[in-house]
């Protein structure tokens, strides 16, 4: 069935089709209307699930660490500062290996305050234990959702799917959602190995000593190299059974490029038609989309970018006192494996502020001009 | 357990920290200070009714679903369900706790959904518990002396019931219009009471066809004989052709005969007995006003039968009293009435009527009811059961001053609603039951605090309009004696029976339960209680707090050492 919904719609179409049990849900913009409309598919009876109201977002994430303990499918969304007072449960979730599934709606992080987009949010939350994907359009925040719970739950660890703040979460696009038959057979339901049991109860979470407590972080970090292989094999099964695929990480017209663009969510998009329009002059630009962030996708980096002499990398995000996130990760990546590849980073569309053809075009332009960059950041679309 | 644990290696690290043993020996509930407990605080509905009616649990079990199990659980207090859901004056309602949320419990037209539900499907009722020898008169087949029988029966006493009428009820019957109470209901009710082998003589006016020495073969008696002498006023004029009294008109209204008071008919009172007479002389056909001394607050009649004789189309005069009857051609032509003001409270407590000088009016009328309200009349007693002339003197377990003799309704002290008559009368059975068997009373104590708005835990509750009741338009009411007031669906019985806080009440609704975080609190099949694991309940109070209708407390824990 075909439907023209917006990305939080999409987001919550994907909790629906996974059956989620538990939905813990606390109001913030952009996300809102992602629980609204799992408030009225409750409500509707559409999906059998205990849609519970709770008084802040670390209480969200709590409420999802309970339901998930005793064994349920538990989902909750959220953006910006809702994120960050729930950081201190995010750690719980992962080291409790819980696969829960929340969607976060990229929006910048205040003071000032802003509702706009960036990914400062999610970004800032990248050692958590967490699995992070970023997605380019309505479509693929829909299954996403529904692969990340496949992969959550093979890997035993929470993930967030993540979407731009408005560019996706309230603009309407032609969505194909699937039949619930069919998400069914792809995502059956989830059997917990451990679980909170009435019947033969156990204390959870007890305190562990040095001598366990690091190979308990060994194994968090197995399970996340697992997850990579894991998000592989989702993604490829979900090709066949459903007829879309995304990949960890996508190359778009990457081939001979002489600049290679790197992006990440609705930024990806745009930049398809600037490479495109390069391409018809003749020249060698291309594109590689960043889907999965947590795990980082190092050994597919390398591949890819080790062949490539300029890299552009976007960044709507900062470390502040350090560099955009993503050139930071792909130049730790790319040391000792590339020293042929130039890592150009820019900052651009902080806070809302438009990243458009103009501002690609820029950066592309910025690369071709230099053999190496002036410095770790450049700033596009900045007044100065 | 002496079992080291032992870690080799990193595959004998668990991927989480989860705790070999069972949790269940770690008995937590050592570090409780505070203590949970089941309690039951009455509920202010209950408090209020004269009956003292489980109101709570039946409303429950109705919107349970079980409608039967409501149904006997009103019969155990209240022979009269049908009645009372028309008739009451309901303080059940004026006191109910969801008044200060949004709106009362519709309890009255519950009660009367429920009287109708046992009356249409004839279940099976109630037997006697057992077999006594002892006989007991009842006199007076009103409301008081009905439940009277109804209750000793139940306790498997012979009951013969005299009454003077040609049939059985008393002011039900000969008082209240069958428009606010279809005799069939009437009937219904009755013939459940007869049912359990109350044998009952009519046309037995005591004083006439029998008297005092009489009653002395049985071994108790209850005296119900009610009030029906009417109050007189010296008013000039009053024993022309047109003046009615206001009983006497309805007795005969009720006995079937169709009087017709006049075309214009003045009512004086403010009594419920004033507004009946107004309301089925207007059905009669005539145009009413009501003259009433006081103000409309003030009127002993219930409010709302008030309103609904206005919907009739009657109109008030307030603040005016009869001086003399007008007459011409020997019949009445108007009344002459003069203008009162309210000057300071009287022994009702309500402010006392002084006429104004020269402030007569003439209110044009060939009717005129008096309806001033009405007494006892004992002239056929020995003085010693009396208190003064026109009340039977009585103890507050309902004995008079001769032993195995008891009273109630409207000859005893007492309020002089209908749900007063027939609380007595199961008073009067109790003290009945007591004397026989030799048993003595305990007095109750002092009433404790009942479940106040304040312990709801509104969370629990979202708003929802009360449901209403449909009434025949006024228009309609006229044309004769129809009810007027029709009752609830199943459906919508439901519905508003949901609306139950059940104050004070535990109604199992597993809040507590849920709510533990240590699964501490279980549901005991067997004995259909809740039931505490006082081994790992640490006390944390939520289950109290939480509670919605205030049916848990938290004492504190008492520990040895």
């Amino acid at each position: 069935m075909e439907r023209v919904i917006s990305g939080n719609e999409a987001v919550a179409y994907g909790a629906m089709l996974s059956r989620v049990q538990v939905v813990p849900a606390y109001p913030i913009s952009p996300q809102t209307t992602i629980v609204e409309a799992l408030a009225d598919f409750c409500a509707t009876g559409r999906l059998q699930a205990d849609f519970v109201r709770v008084e802040s977002e670390h209480s969200a994430m709590a409420c999802c660490i309970g339901a998930a303990s005793a064994g349920a499918r538990a989902f909750t969304a959220t953006s910006a500062q809702g994120l960050a007072l729930m950081h201190e449960v995010l750690h719980w979730a992962a080291g409790s290996r819980l696969p829960i599934v929340m969607a976060n709606v990229n929006r910048a992080m205040s003071a000032p305050w802003t509702m706009w987009c960036d990914q400062g949010d999610s970004l800032a939350q990248r050692d958590t234990g967490w699995l992070q994907f970023y997605c380019e359009d309505n479509q693929e925040v829909l299954d996403t959702v529904i692969m990340a719970y496949r992969i959550a739950e093979q890997a035993l660890l929470p993930a967030m799917v993540c979407l731009d703040g408005f560019i996706l979460s309230h603009t309407y696009e032609q969505v194909e959602i699937p039949a619930s038959e069919e998400v069914d057979r792809f995502l059956p339901p989830y059997q917990a190995e451990f679980k909170l049991d009435i019947e033969n109860p156990h204390s959870f979470n007890g305190a562990m000593l040095p001598d366990v407590y690091m190979e308990q972080r060994m194994k968090i970090q197995e399970a996340m190299g697992r997850a990579g292989h894991l998000a592989q094999e989702v993604d490829r099964e979900y090709g066949r059974t459903f007829g879309r695929r995304y990949g960890t990480l996508e190359e778009y017209r990457s081939e001979d490029a002489e600049v290679l663009l790197v992006t990440s969510g609705t930024i990806t998009g745009t930049a398809r038609g600037v490479v495109d329009e390069y391409r018809e002059k003749g020249e060698k630009v291309g594109l590689l989309k960043m889907k999965m962030f947590r795990p980082f996708p190092t050994e597919e980096v390398r591949r890819v970018l080790q062949k490539v002499r300029k890299v552009a990398v976007v960044d709507r995000n900062i470390s502040f006192g350090a560099t955009g996130i993503f050139a930071q990760e792909i130049r730790s990546a790319l040391h000792q494996h590339g020293e042929g590849t130039s890592v150009f980073g820019f900052i651009a569309g902080l806070g809302g502020r438009d990243v458009t053809p103009g501002s690609l075009k820029e950066m592309v332009e910025y690369t071709k001009g230099r053999e190496t960059p002036a410095g770790d950041i450049a700033w596009i679309g900045a007044k100065t | 357990m002496e079992e080291k644990i032992s870690i080799k290696g990193y595959r004998d690290i668990p991927i989480l920290s989860m705790s070999l043993q069972s949790t269940l020996p770690n008995k937590t509930g050592a570090w409780r200070y505070l203590r949970p407990a089941y309690i039951t605080l009455p509920a202010p509905c209950s408090r209020a009714c004269p009956l003292g009616q489980d109101i709570s649990f039946y409303l429950n079990s109705l919107a349970d679903g079980k409608p039967e199990e409501a149904w006997r659980k009103i019969l155990e207090a209240n022979p009269f369900p049908s009645v009372c859901g028309r008739v009451c004056h309901h303080p059940c309602e004026r006191d109910c706790n969801r008044r200060e949320y949004d709106e009362a419990l519709a309890i009255n037209s519950l009660e009367r959904f429920l009287g109708d539900w046992g009356m249409k499907k004839g279940k099976p009722f109630r037997r006697r518990e057992g077999k006594r020898r002892e006989k007991v008169a009842v006199v007076g087949a009103g409301p008081a002396g009905l439940s009277c029988a109804y209750f000793l029966a139940g306790k498997g006493y012979a009951v013969e019931v005299l009454e003077a009428m040609a049939e059985p009820g008393g002011m039900l019957r000969y008082g209240i219009p069958a428009y606010r109470l279809p005799r069939g209901i009437l009937n219904g009710e009755i013939d459940r009471i007869l049912s359990l082998g109350v044998k009952i003589r009519t046309r037995k006016r005591m004083g006439i066809d029998f008297g005092f020495e009489d009653l002395k073969p049985y071994d108790a008696v209850f005296l119900a004989t009610g009030a029906w002498a009417e109050n007189k006023p010296k008013l000039p004029g009053a024993d022309i052709r047109g003046v009615w009294h206001g009983l006497d008109f309805l007795t005969r209204v009720n006995s079937g005969e169709r009087p017709f008071p006049g075309r214009n008919t003045v009512v004086v009172g403010g009594g419920n007995t004033a507004i009946d007479a107004a309301r089925a002389a207007r059905r009669l056909g005539s145009e009413v006003t009501i003259l009433y001394r006081r103000v409309r607050e003030d009127m002993p009649a219930i409010p709302s039968e008030v309103e609904e004789a206005e919907k009739e189309g009657i109109q008030f005069t307030f603040l005016a009293a009869p001086e003399k009857v007008v007459e011409r051609g020997g019949k009445v032509h108007a009344v002459e009435a003069i203008r009162t003001r309210l000057g300071k409270p009287d022994a009702s407590g309500r402010r006392a009527p002084i006429p104004i000088r020269g402030s007569n009016f003439k209110i044009p009328a060939n009717g005129l009811i008096l309806a001033l309200g009405e007494k006892a009349d004992f002239s056929f007693l020995p003085e010693i059961l009396l208190a003064g002339k026109d009340r039977i003197a009585l103890d507050p377990e309902g004995k008079t001053n001769l032993p195995g003799w008891f009273a109630g309704g409207d000859a005893a002290p007492g309020g002089g609603f209908v749900s007063h008559a027939i609380a007595s009368g199961r008073r009067g059975a109790e003290a009945i039951d007591r004397f026989l068997r030799g048993a003595a009373w305990k007095p109750e104590g002092e009433p404790g605090k009942t479940a106040r708005f304040a312990d709801i835990n509104l969370d629990y509750f979202p708003p929802a309009r009360r449901a209403a009741v449909s009434a025949l338009a006024p228009g309609e009411r006229k044309k004769g004696f129809r009810e007027i007031h029709r009752g609830f669906s199943e459906g919508k019985a439901r519905g508003e029976a949901g609306r139950c806080f059940s104050c004070g009440n535990c109604i199992q609704c597993n809040v507590c339960l849920l709510v533990c975080p240590d699964v501490a609190i279980s549901f005991a099949e067997t004995e259909n209680r809740y039931a505490i694991d006082w081994d790992h309940c640490k006390g944390c109070g939520i289950c109290a707090v939480e509670c919605p209708r205030s049916a848990m407390a938290l004492e504190e824990e008492k520990w040895n050492g």
